[in-house]
């Protein structure tokens, strides 16, 4: 039966975009560059900041600050701070914080001391409200902040919304592949979902690619490594770990690998597509022979490269950090979500009765890839973390300290999200063959990778001056929106069913 | 019953019925064994009193007779035990993983190679036992309620983690591979007719009579066991990477060790489990129900599996100088260009590269080369141990305790031993049990037998000339 996007479809995902797209623009402004503080006593406290902040936006935060102040009955006084000494201080914190350019103004640290304006108020002493916790703790909220100049949140939530996407579509390519390298026969009818899916890739790749341009050409110090100041040996800023991985992280090297993956991925999408409508017109054996030899091949490359992109757009960003798991483990978060979108759209087309020849034993066996696949990543996830935690080695624990100090919310609960739910909603046979369930379920574990995905990136790129707000939201569904959308058009263009594919008769009576 | 393709081989070839299965796969316990298993095991046994004297001999003497020094304190029993736990994996992947996958080529192997994984842990549980030198206190590594005073396990050891990890393991192989040989035993006993061999068979099907609701328990049963065995799959080789992998040792702590593992294991099983089935399906004339495209198939897990472990060899060696720790890159360094260049060279010819050539289809189809190779992975897969453990520590922190490991007689005696011991039981278990399934191989006969589907679709050769890959 032939599909085509319904407008209700259209108006759907598009309009998802569209909110998703207000959500952003809004939530583009309200990007935050922390300045920290510290309390010293009720009138007194110390605010810090590393960045480069010019005299203008400094003078604008001391009047904000008087402002608050003054509503209160209070007024405040600025000095510097003897500079040189605070400086350093929290120069450890961030190893490459991206503020630190070789800009000859640098932060500032200021002694802020806090009087009333009303002498009389010095009697009540022991009533009034501590007005330097109070700031502090605005600071601490970021309610008193700079705007981020760098668009820091909006180029990281841009990078995770990318390379979440982009797994998408790769997951099904991978899971395409491997149908046809292994023989398989019993998802045949699944197969054109899956070349939909995978028809979606470009949006991933160009996003991921203006993000690495954009970070060439020093929009965004995501990667640390592309500054070229970390890597000269005359900067102040000159890092000698970073520069010891040159060899590697060097932007010709990075870029070709860049090329290599896309074009490789793109490539082997665009053939297998091609292959599989050229089967159905010609049907024998031959194409298929083709394809499970170029599914085999794809393999191959996939092993390397799933893991040297791994370390390329996400490893990288904590370029001081190394585990030789990240491949794996990023991997089968990719294949996971790729298997949850296969579900959903598989759902969603069979409610539209398009889908005829799906069966409840189809998705029963796409609900336990989803159920495998969830004990897979977990298992990884785990092994990763435990074997670091265990050793307790400072150049590895470090990456898990900033993850539990700064996002232990979100670092626990994606493990609880993706691994205790998954194991409970779907160990029972009637949840893999209820489509409710599986919707919710399925649902909150791509929830759950997505976050995953931000767990891999924004503790690298915001450090602790992370948010959770409507950039975050509105991308994630603007990106959803526009996936879903090109996924839906791509199923449009060939026939839901293969038709010669010699294993389709097993997949039609696939029944258990 | 579920439609196959055309186009796939047939599993059972020549022109079988479930008669034929039966007596097929029963006809060696019910003749005479020949001269050759006499022969075979008489060797096996030399062997394994052999094995079994330098056991004792260390035993009484202390592990000082191995070669073990102050630097290398760890060197061929652990080897010995990983190598054996490795090869001990292959089985549950087969009978559990693959039947969740509803592989059907399963069948031809899946009793001889669960045999194999559980006689494979027994040898390797013996050589913790026997490295803590009082075997006769052995059970002391559980954690026994006691009035030793302050004996207690330390939970936080990952060798105890392997302690429950192995133990869950056989278990649960024991339970699933015995399952599995009640209906056969079954079938077995009302076959024979001598009354002593009657009796045993009788007690051994544990009065199994075959009616549906016998049949119902049985598949429900087996696949539960499925489903906790594939974790078990994963979680025993996980852990006894953890062994190595929770230290700070450059070249034991790298976090991609668990999964690795588990694929090193299931590529050292496939290979064990090639080196016994070539030969046995020879022996007892079992060429029509295991034939090339059985071989094949482990064929590709082999190469599959020998990929992973490739990937990660690779991945370890770049990773070692991407951290830029000078003790982590040392230690690979070291690794392949040091005194045992020769080991890790072996490791990456029989483990990464020779498994390639199964690329080539008249390769991976040739039963002589399919052996060849599989000695060959055997062999690989031990010395990969070996360069794990003892090249990571012979050259430690202070360099005036730098070392070479020399082997001596003992360790190579009770290596060779267990190699004994693990033949004997194998031999005895072809002699006396089903080697083929019998019961579950009659499930795929009209499905994939070749004369069923002969007669059924394109008809007679269909697949042959339909598949050219």
């Amino acid at each position: 039966m032939d599909y085509q996007i319904s407008n209700k479809a259209k108006k759907v995902t598009l309009g998802l975009s569209a909110i998703g797209l207000v959500m952003v623009v809004l939530g583009f402004f309200h990007q935050k560059d922390y300045v920290y503080a510290d309390y010293v006593n009720e009138h007194a406290l110390t605010i810090r900041y590393n960045g480069d902040a010019s005299d203008e936006m400094q003078n604008d935060l001391k009047i904000e600050m008087n402002s608050i102040l003054n509503a209160k009955g209070y007024k405040v006084d600025f000095h510097d701070a003897n500079h040189n000494d605070s400086h350093n201080a929290h120069d450890d914190k961030h190893l490459h914080d991206s503020h630190d350019e070789s800009h000859s103004s640098h932060g500032f640290e200021w002694e802020a001391h806090i009087e009333s304006n009303h002498e009389d108020e010095h009697v009540n002493h022991g009533h009034h409200e501590d007005v330097s916790a109070s700031i502090v703790e605005m600071i601490d909220s970021g309610e008193i902040s700079f705007f981020d100049t760098h668009h820091r949140r909006f180029w990281s939530n841009l990078l995770v919304n990318g390379f979440f996407f982009f797994g998408i579509a790769l997951g099904a390519l991978f899971y395409l592949a491997l149908h046809y390298a292994t023989e398989s026969g019993w998802g045949v009818v699944l197969l054109r979902i899956m070349e939909g899916i995978m028809s979606a890739m470009p949006v991933g790749i160009v996003v991921l690619l203006i993000v690495f341009i954009a970070g060439s050409l020093g929009l965004h110090h995501i990667y640390p490594w592309m500054d070229s100041d970390v890597m000269d040996p005359n900067s102040s800023h000159f890092d000698k770990l970073i520069y010891g991985k040159k060899a590697y992280l060097n932007q010709p090297f990075f870029y070709l690998r860049v090329v290599a993956y896309f074009a490789t991925f793109f490539l082997f999408m665009k053939w297998f597509k091609k292959k599989s409508t050229q089967e159905d017109s010609e049907g024998g054996t031959e194409s298929h022979f083709k394809m499970y030899r170029r599914g085999a091949l794809f393999l191959v490359f996939f092993a390397v490269f799933s893991s040297t992109m791994a370390w390329d757009f996400l490893m990288s960003i904590d370029t001081h950090w190394f585990s030789t798991l990240y491949g794996w483990y990023v991997f089968s978060g990719i294949w996971l979500s790729g298997m949850v979108m296969v579900m959903m759209i598989t759902l969603y087309l069979r409610k539209g009765g398009y889908l005829p020849f799906v069966k409840e034993s189809h998705i029963h066996d796409v609900g336990k890839w989803m159920f495998a696949l969830s004990f897979l990543w977990s298992y990884l996830w785990f092994s990763q973390f435990m074997l670091i935690w265990y050793s307790n080695i400072p150049e590895e624990v470090q990456y898990y300290f900033s993850r539990i100090n700064d996002y232990k919310f979100i670092f626990f609960g994606t493990f609880v999200i993706n691994f205790v739910f998954p194991m409970v909603f779907l160990m029972s046979r009637d949840t893999k063959r209820s489509a409710g369930y599986l919707i919710v379920i399925g649902l909150i574990i791509f929830i759950g990778h997505w976050l995953d995905v931000f767990n891999l990136v924004m503790p690298g790129t915001l450090f602790d001056q992370w948010n959770f707000g409507l950039l975050e939201i509105g991308m994630f569904i603007m990106f959803l929106g526009i996936f879903v959308y090109t996924v839906l058009k791509a199923l449009g263009k060939s026939p839901l069913l293969q038709k010669n594919h010699p294993f389709l008769e097993e997949s039609k009576h696939h029944e258990f | 019953m579920h439609k196959e393709a055309d186009i796939r081989k047939p599993l059972i070839l020549g022109d079988k019925t479930y008669r034929d299965i039966t007596d097929d796969v029963i006809r060696p316990i019910e003749s005479k064994a020949p001269r050759t298993w006499y022969i075979l095991i008489l060797i096996a046994g030399v062997l394994a009193a052999w094995g079994i004297g330098c056991i004792i001999y260390l035993l009484g003497t202390g592990v000082g007779v191995w070669g073990l020094n102050k630097t290398v304190e760890w060197a061929w029993d652990i080897t010995n035990f990983v190598w054996w736990v490795g090869i001990g994996h292959a089985g549950t992947l087969i009978s559990a993983v693959l039947l969740l996958f509803r592989q059907k080529w399963r069948f031809a192997i899946n009793r001889a190679a669960e045999a194999m994984t559980i006689f494979a842990v027994m040898m390797a549980g013996l050589f913790p036992l026997i490295h803590m030198g009082r075997l006769w206190v052995g059970y002391w590594v559980f954690p026994l309620p006691n009035q030793f005073g302050s004996m207690w396990v330390n939970f936080n050891s990952p060798l105890l983690w392997d302690v429950f990890a192995i133990s869950t393991y056989f278990s649960v192989s024991l339970v699933f591979w015995y399952i599995g040989l009640i209906p056969d035993f079954a079938t077995i006993r009302d076959r024979v007719t001598k009354p002593l061999a009657k009796r045993v068979y009788r007690v051994l099907s544990f009065g199994w009579t075959g009616n549906a609701k016998a049949w119902n328990r049985f598949e429900l049963v087996s696949l539960v066991l499925a489903g906790l065995a594939t974790p078990l799959v994963f979680s025993v080789h996980s852990i006894v990477s953890f062994d190595f992998a929770t230290s700070i040792v450059p070249g034991w702590h790298t976090t991609i060790f668990p999964p690795y593992f588990v694929s090193g294991a299931v590529f050292s099983g496939f290979a064990m489990v090639q080196t016994l089935m070539l030969i046995l399906r020879k022996a007892y004339k079992l060429e029509e129900y295991l034939h090339v495209k059985h071989i094949e198939y482990m064929n590709i897990v082999i190469i599959v599996t020998g990929s992973i472990v490739g990937v990660a060899y690779i991945t370890e060696l770049f990773v070692s100088w991407y951290s830029g720790v000078e003790y982590e890159a040392y230690a690979f360094l070291n690794r392949a260009t040091g005194p045992y260049w020769w080991a890790y060279a072996s490791m990456m010819t029989c483990n990464v590269i020779s498994p390639q050539l199964f690329w080539f289809k008249k390769l991976r189809t040739s039963l002589m080369f399919s052996f060849f190779m599989s000695i060959i992975i055997n062999i690989g897969m031990w010395f990969e141990r070996f360069v794990i453990i003892v090249t990571s520590i012979h050259r430690d922190y202070v360099p005036s305790s730098w070392t070479y490991f020399h082997p001596t007689w003992v360790d190579i005696g009770v290596f060779m031993g267990t190699i004994g011991i693990f033949f004997v039981l194998y031999l005895l278990f072809s002699r006396y049990f089903p080697v083929l399934p019998i019961a579950e191989l009659k499930t795929i006969l009209k499905s994939s037998g070749k004369n069923y589907k002969e007669n059924y679709g394109h008809g007679k050769d269909y697949w042959d000339s339909h598949s050219e890959h």
